[in-house]
């Protein structure tokens, strides 16, 4: 890691270890927007990481802010943080006007169909759903190919023609209780709407699904470490459980799967910044799908009931992993896409794909639901 | 932090030019002639002429002084050079262990003079190196070693028997593992001394493996002579420096890239236009692919700053290993091939070979079992 990288893994495990307890996740689960846990984080600049410095952010790259990332999912920070970097992100890239680090955010695709243009302006039309953290963003960034060409704005969540959808089930949650939202626009205006090449609805599935990666690394991560010490302090038969050979082949496999999800998620996040990352991104999140669920149960078997518990720590990360493996596109989602682009260039490609990291995905992204 | 062990680097420009030259290299030495039968051996495939070629071009031992016939080239070209000569199945047996351990072994520890006199060969493909370690009753517990070496006038006398030696018949060199100090018990007294196979005493036999193939042997030595010379590093030092060399054995791209033409035959069987079982199927393996393929070279990055990733590297053959030995069962899953050890296509035979062969990858270089307990132990568990 570069001094950067070290920097930034420093402050942001300790601002976390800090400020995200069992009290404030609890408080997040029934609700609450933790609005002092998100002043501080703010504070720090992590949400503007990835805006460039000459619009007041810090233009780190992608590989430069993936300490932050893992960070976030190793100590399960409850708030838009992924969601607001990637929208600043955004609306740098497109030339919006920034905001301030503070104003929360998150990111949507939509149909080309859904919108329409009215003399400058143009205005949305269209059910969008599971995007996270929508009920606590102060702006929907939303991104759709008009005609081929990428294009992306923002929406004001508070301004006309937007409801929450559908009136029966106003309150959507993933496994960890976090916000995911459905949300209806009709004719609701789009703000500052303009061509962004590099964007697009496929750049939504790909960065959301990279940023998850390395949130499911960190939460990999996390749990390794508490059956590590669980194992290590719980008596049974006489010793620590860590003395027995079965708790230690589950603890290597754990150890295995947590290096698998960290490296495909850095190489991703590596790989972006050279923009050619399909098949990192595409890579980072079948590995870390598959690895969520594997890992979450072996840190249970040996954590035995006590890990069931809501009391016990554990279940904040475990929770999280299976909700954010099916979020931007689940292990299969991905799995198909990826296999039936290696498939199509023959029997002989997947080696020189595997070395040159080159594999346009952009057609397979651009049909998702995600 | 444990994830910050596996941070993944970059190949330089020049390991990236190096690996057009060896595919330039590859299609003009094994030719369309080298088919997918071939291939399916992976580098328990053994072709002296080819190793000589290899040796030719300066790749063998290409990272090591050019003082000693190498080309002082860094490991992660190395590195470019080893998994493309696995993506094609390359028989690259006759050097493998030579180039990969025997020899920096014998550059980390050996004397001026064991360098010169065994490295220069080493590089031009002409000596071949096996690995004496497992023995009928150590082969997990390698600490149970009891070949002994006696010291007397000048040398040693080596009595005892090595088994499972990969390519004991057609070296000419063993880097045993042996009992030096007499009455020493476990990790204590043991050192490596190097063993001419040719040499009075040495009785080689080869010992069928399920597929029907011969590539490991039962060596056994009876009142052997070893000149002091052929001692590696120092009397007593055997266990440090085995479980040092072990990082090199275990990381490699050899550890997931074994079943290559069976992932080959796979994304034949399933067409250009896959449907959507098989394209999951393969989708998952090319993430695998990919993840391991970072993880291994993290390592070789590592090795070559000088650090001791052993548990790193263990993760990384467990994981390959598992890799490997799903290939066949996703095949059979999949695709309604039925396997063929003779007759049939290619690809029938590929799946036969694979199927048979996957057992011994995670015993080979370490048993998932053991590598399992030094993970856990790395990762604090104790």
């Amino acid at each position: 890691m570069d001094d950067i990288q070290t920097m930034l893994q420093d402050s942001a495990n300790a601002l976390f270890g800090d400020i995200v307890t069992a009290d404030a996740l609890q408080r997040a689960e029934t609700g609450e927007f933790l609005q002092d846990m998100w002043s501080a984080v703010a504070g720090q600049g992590f949400t503007l990481a990835m805006r460039a410095d000459s619009a007041g952010g810090s233009g780190m790259t992608w590989a430069q802010v993936y300490p932050l990332l893992h960070a976030a999912g190793r100590y399960t920070v409850p708030l838009p943080l992924a969601e607001t970097l990637l929208a600043n992100y955004f609306l740098d890239v497109a030339g919006c006007a920034p905001t301030d680090g503070a104003t929360a955010m998150t990111v949507a695709g939509a149909d080309a169909g859904s919108i329409a243009r009215q003399g400058d302006a143009a205005v949305i039309s269209a059910t969008l759903a599971n995007l996270p953290f929508a009920r606590q963003a102060q702006r929907i960034v939303v991104s759709a190919d008009i005609d081929g060409m990428p294009h992306l704005g923002w929406i004001d969540p508070a301004g006309p023609g937007v409801s929450a959808a559908p009136p029966a089930l106003p309150d959507g949650r993933n496994i960890a209780r976090e916000p995911r939202d459905t949300l209806t626009f009709e004719h609701a205006p789009i703000q500052e709407w303009r061509p962004a090449p590099r964007l697009g609805r496929a750049a939504v599935v790909r960065h959301g699904a990279m940023l998850r990666a390395a949130q499911m690394a960190g939460a990999v991560e996390r749990i390794l470490e508490q059956t590590l010490a669980y194992a290590g302090e719980r008596i049974q038969f006489g010793r620590p459980l860590s003395k027995f050979q079965a708790i230690q082949h589950h603890i290597a496999e754990l150890g295995c799967e947590a290096g698998a999800v960290a490296t495909a998620a850095a190489y991703a996040f590596g790989q972006a910044d050279q923009g050619h990352a399909d098949l990192a991104i595409a890579s980072a999140k079948i590995r870390a799908g598959r690895a969520a669920g594997k890992a979450a149960a072996l840190a249970h078997a040996v954590h035995g009931a006590i890990g069931f518990t809501y009391e016990h720590s554990l279940q904040y990360a475990t929770r999280r992993l299976w909700s954010w493996r099916s979020e931007y596109g689940s292990h299969g989602w991905w799995s198909r896409r990826l296999g039936q682009a290696v498939c199509a260039q023959g029997p002989d490609a997947w080696w020189p794909i595997a070395t040159s990291g080159e594999l346009e995905l952009k057609h397979e992204l651009e049909q998702a639901n995600g | 932090m444990w994830s910050n062990r596996f941070m993944p680097i970059g190949l330089p420009p020049q390991a990236e030019a190096l690996r057009q030259d060896v595919r330039d290299f590859l299609r003009d030495t094994l030719g369309a002639d080298y088919s997918p039968t071939c291939r399916m051996m992976s580098w328990m495939g053994f072709d002296a002429e080819f190793t000589r070629a290899l040796g030719r071009k300066g790749w063998i031992g290409m990272t090591w002084p050019r003082e000693y016939g190498g080309q002082g080239r860094s490991a992660l070209d190395r590195y470019v050079l080893a998994e493309e000569l696995m993506a094609a199945g390359a028989p690259v047996l006759a050097h493998w262990t030579a180039d990969r351990q025997s020899g920096p072994l014998i550059l980390r520890y050996g004397t001026e003079a064991q360098k010169q006199r065994f490295l220069p060969p080493i590089t031009r493909g002409e000596s071949y190196f096996c690995i004496g370690m497992s023995e009928p009753d150590s082969g997990s517990d390698l600490a149970a070693t009891r070949t002994r070496a006696q010291a007397v006038q000048g040398g040693w006398r080596v009595n005892g028997t090595k088994l499972w030696t990969t390519n004991a018949h057609r070296c000419q060199w063993m880097i045993a593992l042996v009992r030096t100090t007499p009455g020493s018990e476990r990790h204590e007294g043991l050192s490596q001394i190097i063993i001419d196979l040719k040499a009075p005493g040495v009785t080689v036999r080869p010992i069928r493996d399920l597929a029907g193939d011969a590539h490991f042997n039962e060596v056994v030595f009876e009142d052997v002579f070893v000149p002091d010379d052929q001692l590696v590093g120092a009397a007593g030092d055997g266990w440090a420096q085995v479980m040092a060399e072990l990082a090199f054995e275990r990381s490699g791209p050899e550890r997931y890239l074994s079943g290559a033409a069976l992932l080959t035959a796979m994304v034949g069987w399933a067409g250009e236009r896959a449907d959507a079982r098989a394209a999951e199927a393969i989708g998952r393996l090319m993430a695998d692919v990919v993840t391991l393929r970072q993880m291994s070279l993290t390592i070789a990055a590592r090795l070559e700053r000088g650090e001791d990733p052993q548990v790193e590297a263990s993760c990384v053959k467990d994981l390959g290993t598992l890799f490997e030995q799903a290939l066949p069962e996703v095949a059979h899953a999949l695709f309604d091939v039925e396997p063929r050890v003779a007759g049939g296509p290619d690809a029938a035979q590929v799946l036969a070979y694979l199927t048979q062969v996957t057992p011994s990858f995670s015993l080979r270089g370490g048993t998932r079992e053991i590598l399992r307990g030094i993970i856990a132990r790395g990762l604090g568990a104790r």
